[in-house]
């Protein structure tokens, strides 16, 4: 068999005509289906639904820009004010350094970023400035020790010999029934 | 305000109108590819009208983007082979003695000898790739040729002539075995 005479057996195989009301029950079955150009009611409540959670989304992100400057109630305020310092007097066993504010009911006003440091640790320390301006304690530091000084140990105290009984005598006292 | 309003709304009416008209073209140039593609798998009327009829309202669906006239012709066949095979899969499962009967009817050849000559030609072709299966079928129907054969696959002339020459070796070679086989028993 020849390739001419296979592809007219396949014409002839195909060559088969479709009834003659196909065309007009395809026109009927597609005027059942919605215009191609208008939306579905599918893809209305779909993207509906898509412009709805990224409104959501938008608003419920957490806004990195910097909260507006407002009145904001009792605010810690720390004011680094330039008081008079006194002049430290260096002895030679301790240092001792003495912060004395101006007045110690004037508010502290420190103007500190919110996320570099955490809200204990600012009033921990304006706690300790506070403290430090009412005298209520002195900040010593020990004086480093100086390294050309020999350094000097003391003898430990002479410890008095540790009596220990022998084992047998234990072993003889358990089997007599006697706790040692 | 509402003469825009009205001159929108006409375009849209335009707009529908035109798609309507273009799928009504497509839709009568068009109609017996997609009958006998869906035939040449099913080779029961009935269900070939079915699933052609099924093809077209899927491309209507999707007539913004199938406005082009081979393109529109390329999805077709695609479609209607690969839902026709979808239906002869779910068909065999179903009714493998009642398609036999179909088949014998279906086949209007005047002898005997025809009629068998026929049901090895359809065998073979089943029993071709799918691939190959399609190009056969698609340059057997309405003399289409290599070019036309090429945009509805939408493949290069080359990929064609191959899957022709591969098409038509494997043809000759299973109608031989089932000649010689029909003839010895």
């Amino acid at each position: 068999m020849n390739d001419p005479s296979l592809d007219r057996e396949i014409e002839s195989l195909l060559a088969t005509e479709p009834s003659p009301e196909f065309v007009a029950r395809v026109r009927a079955r597609v005027a059942t289906e919605p215009d191609p150009g208008r939306w579905r009611p599918s893809f209305i409540f779909a993207t509906a639904g898509a412009v709805v959670v990224v409104i959501v989304a938008v608003i419920a992100w957490p806004s990195r820009e910097p909260a507006p400057a407002g009145p904001k109630g009792p605010a810690l305020q720390v004011q680094i004010a330039p008081a008079p310092v006194q002049p430290i007097h260096r002895q030679p066993a301790t240092l001792r350094i003495v912060a004395v504010a101006a007045s110690p009911d004037r508010p502290i006003d420190i103007d500190l970023p919110d996320v570099v440091i955490a809200e204990n640790e600012v009033k921990a320390y304006t706690t300790l400035v506070s403290s430090i301006r009412r005298s209520r304690f002195d900040v010593a530091v020990p004086a480093a020790p100086d390294p050309n000084t020999p350094l000097e140990i003391k003898e430990l105290p002479a410890a008095e010999p540790i009596e220990i009984e022998p084992i047998v005598r234990l072993a003889v006292l358990q089997t007599e029934g006697e706790r040692p | 305000m509402h003469e825009r309003a009205d001159r929108l709304a006409s375009t849209f009416v335009t707009v529908d109108e035109d798609l309507a008209r273009e799928f009504e073209a497509r839709l009568v140039e068009s109609s017996t590819l997609a009958f006998r593609v869906a035939f040449s798998v099913l080779r029961q009327r009935e269900d070939a009208e079915d699933v052609a009829q099924e093809a077209f309202a899927k491309a209507y669906r999707s007539f913004r983007q199938l406005r082009d006239r081979e393109r529109f012709r390329a999805w077709l066949v695609r479609m209607t082979f690969r839902m026709a095979i979808d239906r002869q899969r779910a068909n065999r499962r179903r009714f493998v003695r009642e398609q036999a009967i179909e088949i014998a009817r279906e086949t209007t050849g005047d002898t005997v000898v025809e009629h068998e000559r026929a049901e090895q030609l359809w065998r073979a072709i089943d029993a071709l790739p799918e691939r190959l299966r399609l190009t056969i079928v698609l340059a057997g129907i309405q003399g289409h040729d290599i070019r036309e054969v090429a945009m509805l696959l939408d493949v290069p002339d080359g990929t064609v002539k191959s899957r022709l020459f591969l098409a038509r070796k494997q043809l000759r070679e299973r109608l031989s075995w089932m000649v010689t086989d029909t003839s010895t028993r």
